[in-house]
């Protein structure tokens, strides 16, 4: 009877717990408090915080990679998802499904704020590098000022999958931040006259532009950057089903059910590959605050060149817009529009500012892209 | 990797972002004067 109950003991969690598992798991209760509470980010905060209590539960064996004895944890399959690669790419097709390009196709030149928000990339990229991390790991930190979490997620995986965890919870965490962190920036670098700017209203967009918009673009960037061909290639075969109109329970499914359960997927994966020994780093620490730097230099990088663009355009485009071009769609066109209408309250931006919100979703892949193709 | 490689990395990078993305500006803008003549020309 002694020796069941001392093997009980022995075999429980509690006997295997530490004071990092302890640590971890206070992190993810914190997590499950500010998605469920805070409301930030909760389809993807809530998952990625239960995959962070799963692992860090001792002995449960979630994450276990197969032996000759034992099939292994439900985790350790369900994250092939995400280490091959075949999550984030799902995710884009469904995100192509629920993206209108028309004010894009509408107003074409805000593809080039969606391309100078990208900088906020490489200044974190090279702020990681001035700090000591490794190409990969700078590549992968630099990607959170995407604004892109499926894109962080993907190329993440390919570069430095040890820090996939830090990466994931800063880019979620810094889009749910996205209404704190911009208005500062834009209201720092525009003046109220070019706040108030009003855009003319965008043309109509016709089908036959629609269609060949998500062609057009798989085909150019495939040939231009082929390692960004995956995420664009999906991203554009999700919009495709939505704009031709012949699959409607196609683009229902993907826009909803399939969206869901990809997110979920993805979510507790990612989240189980929070180890204590990584998160619990002063690497985290600097991976924090280099996307924090991202997010910045992104968002000013486009309100920079949307001030250049209005200048160029005799005050055709309100340079709040360029915010916008950090992708986190459709937070950040939200945002703009909000400032917009603190200026002015009959200014209304926000299918100006989902031009380059949209365009940010291409520019943040194919800046993954080049730095795939740099790096493998 | 050294600071100067970083700052190459990111010379290319932005520059190849930028190409693509004015190149589908182009593109769009081409697209669209074509539609619009044809319906022009379909009267």
């Amino acid at each position: 009877m002694a020796d069941i109950i001392q093997n009980m003991i022995e075999t429980s969690g509690f006997a295997g717990l530490t004071w990092r598992h302890l640590v971890m798991i206070a992190i993810a209760l914190i997590f499950i408090y500010l998605a469920i509470f805070k409301e930030y980010e909760p389809y993807l905060l809530l998952p990625i915080a239960f995959g962070i209590l799963l692992v860090n539960l001792p002995f449960a064996g979630v994450f276990a990679s197969p032996t000759e004895a034992e099939p292994g944890g439900l985790i350790y399959y369900l994250y092939q998802g995400t280490n091959l690669g075949i999550y984030p790419p799902l995710i884009f097709l469904c995100l192509g499904a629920s993206t209108d390009f028309g004010p894009l196709i509408a107003n074409p030149k805000t593809l080039l704020l969606g391309a100078a928000a990208q900088f906020g990339i490489f200044a974190a990229f090279f702020g990681a590098i001035f700090l000591g991390m490794t190409g990969m790991e700078a590549a992968s930190v630099g990607i959170i000022g995407g604004a892109d979490g499926p894109t962080a997620i993907y190329l993440t995986t390919r570069l430095a999958p040890h820090i996939l965890s830090v990466i994931a919870v800063a880019a979620y965490s810094y889009m749910a931040l996205v209404p704190i962190i911009q208005p500062p920036i834009i209201n720092a670098l525009t003046t109220p006259e070019e706040r108030k700017i009003k855009m003319s209203m965008q043309r109509t967009v016709k089908k036959t532009e629609r269609i060949l918009f998500p062609i057009f673009t798989t085909i150019f960037v495939a040939l231009v950057v082929p390692a960004a061909t995956t995420l664009i290639g999906c991203l554009m075969l999700g919009n495709l089903i939505r704009e031709s109109e012949v699959v409607p329970k196609l683009t229902e499914t993907l826009q909803n059910a399939m969206m869901y359960i990809v997110t979920i997927l993805l979510g507790l994966t990612v989240g189980a590959k929070a180890e204590a020994d990584i998160f619990l780093s002063i690497d985290t620490i600097k991976i924090i605050l280099l996307g924090l730097l991202a997010f910045c230099v992104g968002t000013a990088s486009g309100v920079l060149f949307g001030k250049l663009m209005c200048r160029l355009t005799k005050g055709e485009i309100n340079p709040m817009i360029g915010a916008a071009g950090v992708s986190a769609v459709p937070m950040a066109a939200r945002v703009v529009h909000k400032e917009g209408l603190k200026n002015d309250p009959t200014n209304y931006l926000l299918m100006h500012a989902m031009g380059p919100n949209v365009a940010g979703i291409i520019g943040s892949a194919i800046a993954a892209g080049t730095l795939l193709a740099y790096f493998k | 990797m050294t600071l100067l490689e970083a700052g190459m990395i990111t010379i290319v990078s932005m520059g190849i972002v930028f190409i693509v993305l004015t190149c589908l500006m182009v593109a769009l803008n081409l697209i669209h004067r074509i539609l619009a003549s044809r319906e022009d020309h379909h009267g």
